[in-house]
């Protein structure tokens, strides 16, 4: 019997209630598989995944309540990794792996440009003004939508639960999401926005009840609009200095992006993605940030972005580096840096924020363990990195630095999962094990003494 | 609470980022542990110029070890200018520019604010890249507004002042528009491209309003909108120098004084060659500072400096402060703007007395808060503070007090951190790495300050809180929000303090002592050329700041004085090489 072949790269309009136009993707369905349903028939590979999930301000300064007991398969969740029991098969472990860099210690930028991109951060030009400094290369979640990016309508995504991030600081520490320096990407915190953003109506020009023919039309000139954008672009290009090009280029990149999904959309209403619900407002007060209740709306949003192919990469930033967030909901009463800072006496206060960390994330995790995808869940697909700015954020150290890895990268990563205790190597070889299982080539990663080659095959399938 | 606790909650309070060691060279540094951080000229060396400069900012002849640059004034070729860069419109430089070019309201609520960078945003918006997010946005905005004007016969036809049928009309419009759009005229291919566009939608819709509207969009959505060139000319006379063109120095000059797009009269002077002249220039920066449209700017100006969104997200512990709601916090950003607003354009009083103003702008809650009458209705109104109260001047208004300090309690050290970093442009060193905040038990510390006063013994410490305690302290009688106490956990506090020598007992000692400091005066005339340019000074540029600073001070320290010296500087012209 012939089974009908659906191209995995459709993108179909179908309307919500209201009438108001959505534009989604199909989730995985059994007829875009091959015959033995592990590959798309089309392209001949199943999407892979990659997230990182950010904590700010470390694990706390008692690392054997992080450290797992035992190793590999058989390793037991500490006490602060409680919560991941459940998910254990699809969690893997790393410790004693230092997040080194050259550049003098400088706490949270340090840990944050390691962990997320494998390099330097730079110190930039500040006389006497406030200090500033800014990620050399891009983040790791980049890389991959470098790689990937475009294969999708969106080539990531960039979510945040709390908004009590250090501004004062430069771009470093301000954000998740660099492209570079001096470029950041910056995060969501309403999901309501988030959805509006993913699932928005052809957007431009139908913003008017029309006939058909009409909006076809007008979805035709925003094409000759944006083609008209680039060439004022280009025009400019050539006027302005080096690091302006660099920003031109990026702008560039973004209205091929726009340009990209306009042209994938049919003319005629079809099958939709399930129907997408957008979230509603979440109520929190500015001295209550409603974290849980947000990561429960990004793990729903997340869940749909995933199965409709809408991106393949994204980073949620639980709270920022260095970030303040009053975790009310464990009885703080002091933002979460300034706790971190407070001696021994306020460390049982910081580990019932790593706890809760741990569960809400827990509970994000087993939303896409229990959607199905494919043959499988969305995390057969997925390699999520959950990690912080430092290891004790008290100390701002960088060794010994916490990684749990969520996922089996569509069999890149060990499955059931790991803990594997590192005896100091550079955490840049997680990094490269990581964005290898999503299918970036890459052949390294830092720089100087901090360059990796290898990944960290404890991990690896 | 266990005051061993307390004191460590007080020793970390200004670890803000924790961001750095005593390696780090940043400021004056001697490595050595106990070691004041100014280096060997000692305390009250913290000119303007960073260690080693003298309080007005004077370098001694051939500079200093910290300044090495900086001591040869008037050597040729030895000022250089930040380089030349785009600008991107900030949020509320879009807004005010929609609303001129278009008469509507446009909803910035889903663009990032981006920034600040060095304390500024306008820094941050000259470095930033574009976010592929405000990128759709703008795109999406671009239609939106497009849309809304042209669906309105009576706005489409204000703005158009033809008829769209008549081609004339359609391509007249195509660049008469496009050039305020982009704020200088559309060059011949662009004229070319977007004619081009213009018949292309015409025929495709067989709409001519629908194909102004479609022009309207793709002008809104160009980059020869959303960015400011600030780029020039290369200058015959130095290399290292680029001179603005005049529509560019239109621009500049345009988004300092009124944070929006050139009006046609300030096109018009550009057009004609008028800005070419020192006075042609004058001319323009005069009218533009005359205007009722220069006090709004300066909201934009000061809510970047003293980084009052914070108020828009105030966050405070309901249990400690209940007051504290979310129009509090909005209620203390507009006092603060309107004082100012008042203080520097209304009235064009001299600028230091902004620390010791003891009138200001209350509305109901605020009035509670202050302990003063309530004004009639919703609004806002003057009102005249105790003369026997405490309160007076920039520093004893809420915003001030409630952003720089904590969830629960106040912070003399991020009070006095901020006052030291922004007000006076001197670095405060980064912590070193591994500081243990943990202190010896207290026995019967009561107040903030006792508890403050155990790290300032420290010597390890001390270097450090010594800038900035002494400052934060005399405002210890202002809580966590601002609002006026005598007692801090029960004991009488003592408000007394000490800034580079100069001693005072309570917070109006403090304004008295800031408003005398040529640092806060010189800092201030650097924050400004910084906003104006959206860039850093270069360091062999002291002597401009130096002469500016002169400059605001035999203009009894006008604010709108300032901004003309600045719009007319030879500096506001022109700009570095191509980075």
């Amino acid at each position: 019997m012939k089974r009908i072949r659906i191209p995995r790269r459709t993108f179909l309009r179908g309307t919500l209630a209201g009438g108001i136009g959505v534009s989604i993707g199909l989730p995985l369905l059994e007829p875009m598989l091959n015959a033995n349903g592990t590959a798309l028939a089309q392209d001949g590979t199943l999407p892979r995944r990659f997230g990182v999930f950010f904590f700010g301000n470390g694990r706390g300064v008692e690392v054997a309540k992080w450290r797992p007991t035992g190793t590999g398969a058989g390793w037991t969740p500490s006490p602060l990794l409680a919560p991941l029991t459940e998910l254990k098969d699809y969690i893997s472990v790393v410790t004693g792996m230092n997040a080194r860099l050259d550049e003098s210690p400088q706490g949270h930028h340090r840990g944050s440009a390691a962990i997320l991109s494998g390099y330097e951060f730079v110190t930039q030009p500040a006389n006497n003004a406030p200090y500033r400094s800014t990620f050399q290369k891009p983040s790791v979640d980049q890389l991959v939508a470098a790689a990937v990016g475009s294969a999708t309508p969106f080539k990531s995504l960039e979510l945040a639960t709390s908004s009590r991030v250090i501004k004062g600081e430069g771009t470093t520490i301000q954000y998740i999401s660099h492209n570079g320096p001096d470029s950041p990407n910056p995060p969501e915190v309403e999901p309501g926005a988030v959805f509006d953003r993913l699932f928005a109506a052809g957007g431009g020009m139908t913003t008017q009840p029309t006939t058909p023919a009409v909006t076809d039309r007008l979805r035709e000139l925003r094409g000759s609009v944006l083609d008209t954008v680039l060439v004022d672009l280009d025009a400019m290009h050539k006027r302005v200095g080096a690091s302006d090009r660099v920003r031109l280029e990026q702008h560039t990149e973004s209205i091929r992006a726009i340009e990209r999904r306009l042209t994938t959309m049919p003319t005629a209403p079809a099958v939709q993605c399930d129907n997408p619900t957008r979230p509603g407002a979440i109520a929190g007060t500015s001295g209550k940030e409603p974290l849980a209740e947000r990561l429960d709306a990004f793990g729903d949003l997340l869940t749909l972005a995933m199965s409709c192919d809408l991106t393949r990469s994204f980073t949620i930033q639980w709270s920022g580096s260095a970030g303040g967030p009053v975790f009310w909901q464990v009885g703080a009463t002091r933002a979460h840096h300034d706790l971190s800072h407070d001696g021994a006496g306020a460390q049982d206060v910081i580990e019932k924020i790593t706890i809760f960390t741990m569960e809400e994330l827990a509970k994000m995790l087993v939303k896409f363990r229990d959607t199905p995808d494919g043959a499988g869940n969305l995390l057969d697909s997925l390699a999520l990195m959950a990690t912080s700015d430092t290891s004790d954020g008290e100390a701002h150290s960088v060794n010994d630095y916490p990684i749990v890895i969520a996922g089996k990268a569509g069999g890149a990563l060990k499955h059931p999962g790991v803990y594997y205790h590192s005896n100091g190597e550079h955490t840049n070889k997680v990094l490269l094990t990581l964005l290898r299982g999503v299918g970036v080539q890459i052949a390294e990663i830092g720089e100087g003494n901090n360059t990796e080659t290898e990944g960290a095959t404890a991990l690896e399938a | 609470m266990t005051s061993k606790r307390i004191a460590i909650l007080a020793s970390a309070a200004w670890l803000i980022a924790c961001s750095g060691d005593i390696e780090r060279p940043r400021g004056a540094r001697n490595g050595a542990p106990g070691s004041t951080p100014w280096g060997v000229n000692g305390p009250g060396s913290f000119g303007p110029n960073g260690p080693g400069s003298g309080p007005n900012g004077a370098v001694p002849p051939g500079g200093s070890a910290m300044n090495p640059g900086a001591g040869a004034p008037g050597a040729p070729g030895a000022v250089k200018q930040p380089g030349a860069t785009l600008r991107r419109l900030t949020l509320k430089q879009y807004q005010n520019s929609v609303r001129d070019l278009l008469g509507v309201e446009a909803d910035v609520s889903k663009l990032s604010p981006l920034g600040p960078l060095n304390g500024l945003h306008a820094i941050a918006a000259s470095a930033l890249a574009m976010p592929e997010k405000d990128i759709e946005v703008f795109e999406g905005l671009a239609d939106k507004l497009g849309a809304q004007v042209f669906s309105d016969t009576a706005a489409r036809t204000k703005l158009v002042g033809c008829d769209a049928a008549q081609s004339a009309c359609a391509e007249g419009f195509v660049a008469s528009f496009g050039r305020r759009v982009f704020r200088r005229p559309l060059t011949d291919d662009e004229r070319t491209r977007y004619l081009a566009l213009l018949r292309t939608a015409t025929q495709m819709t067989g709409d001519a309003w629908l194909a102004l509207r479609v022009i309207t969009s793709a002008l809104l959505q160009s980059p020869s909108f959303l960015y400011r060139e600030e780029l020039g000319a290369p200058d015959p006379a130095d290399p290292a120098r680029r001179i603005l063109t005049p529509f560019e120095l239109a621009s500049r000059l345009s988004f300092f004084v009124w944070n929006t797009t050139p009006d046609p009269v300030l096109l018009d002077a550009a057009e004609a060659g008028m800005l070419a002249t020192d006075d042609g220039l004058r001319t323009q920066a005069e009218r533009l500072l005359a205007s009722a449209r220069a006090a709004d700017a300066i909201d934009e100006l000061f809510t970047d400096y003293l980084q009052l969104d914070a108020l828009d997200d105030l966050v405070k512990l309901p249990e400690v402060y209940p007051d504290a709601t979310p129009t509090l916090g909005l209620a203390m950003k507009t006092e603060t703007l309107r004082t100012l607003r008042t203080v520097f354009f209304e009235r064009k009083t001299d600028f230091r007395n902004v620390f010791t103003n003891t009138t200001t702008f209350v509305d109901a809650e605020l009035a509670e808060l202050y302990g003063v009458r309530a004004p009639a209705g919703t609004g806002f109104s003057e009102v005249t503070l105790p003369a026997s109260g405490e309160r007076a001047g920039l520093l004893t208004q809420a915003s001030f007090l409630a952003t720089h300090a904590h969830p629960g309690r106040t912070s003399p050290t991020r009070r006095g951190k901020f006052i030291r970093e922004s007000m006076m442009c001197q670095s405060i060193p980064a912590p070193p790495p591994d500081v243990n905040t943990a202190l010896p038990e207290m026995t019967a510390s009561r107040t903030l300050r006792e508890k403050l006063e155990a790290h300032r013994a420290d010597p390890a410490c001390a270097g450090c809180h010594t800038l900035m305690d002494p400052i934060g302290l005399a405002l210890e009688r202002f809580d966590g929000i601002g609002k006026f106490r005598q007692t801090d956990n029960g004991a009488q506090i003592d408000a007394s303090g000490e800034l580079d020598g100069t001693r005072f007992s309570d917070a109006r000692g403090l304004g008295m002592a800031l408003s005398q400091n040529a640092n806060v005066t010189g800092c201030f005339t650097r924050t400004l050329l910084r906003y104006a340019r959206g860039a850093l000074e270069d360091p062999s540029e002291t002597p401009l700041i130096d002469a500016l600073s002169g400059e605001f001070a035999a203009a009894q320290y006008r604010m709108s004085d300032l901004m003309l010296k600045i719009s007319t500087q030879s500096a506001f012209r022109s700009m570095g090489a191509l980075p």
